[in-house]
């Protein structure tokens, strides 16, 4: 249930960033018991924004790609990965900045993060400057 | 025996169902292209490509 909350923290997300070159890649996965069958038109309306593209990744081949939950030490301050995603990464967000594969911000669960997802997205957009340490 | 015959058709109707929501088309919003099943090299050549954009990656369980 958190994740639908996430999507949705998403599309709020989106609505506010007015930033054309940004492209979400939103990657659905069975990772619940309840999650049998592909997301349904109303769970895939939930991020409507036309940004973005939809996956349905059956065999979470992302996860195992991108080198699984422990490629995301919660010690890393990048990752803000706030509980224990054990053997899959899901409930997750990460934020790519143009010519880089390496995230500027990771975030688990998304719903906690849509503030953060926000002010990086402005922040690697150049919309507003953050005060620099 | 009237009880068992109901709770076979009650299990069938279930199947039916559960078969028809797995399979029914899902459609993504308007603007959008289609679900796609994810493959790894699609999905990375599609990421790649929109490498000089800001790329929001999101993974979630659709229940």
């Amino acid at each position: 249930m958190t994740c639908l909350r996430g999507a949705s923290a998403i599309q709020s997300v989106l609505e506010q960033v007015h930033d054309s070159g940004l492209r979400a890649f939103i990657v659905w996965e069975p990772v619940l018991p309840t999650d049998w069958a592909a997301p349904s038109t109303s769970t895939l309306s939930r991020v409507r924004d036309p940004r973005a593209i939809q996956f349905w990744d059956r065999g979470r081949l992302l996860s195992k790609a991108l080198g699984g939950p422990d490629r995301f030490p919660r010690s890393d301050p990048v990752n803000r990965i706030q509980f224990n995603m054990h053997d899959v990464i899901w409930d997750f967000v990460a934020i790519y900045p143009p010519g880089t594969d390496r995230p500027s911000f990771t975030g688990a669960p998304v719903v906690s993060f849509s503030d953060d997802v926000h002010r990086e997205l402005e922040r690697v957009a150049g919309l507003i400057t953050l005060p620099t340490r | 025996m009237k009880l068992r015959f109901w709770l076979l058709i009650a299990a069938i109707l279930g199947l039916v169902a559960a078969v028809y929501y797995a399979n029914a088309a899902r459609q993504t919003p308007a603007g959008q292209p289609p679900l796609a099943r994810f493959d790894q090299a699609g999905f990375d050549q599609q990421f790649r490509a929109a490498a000089g954009e800001t790329r929001l990656l999101v993974l979630l369980s659709p229940t």
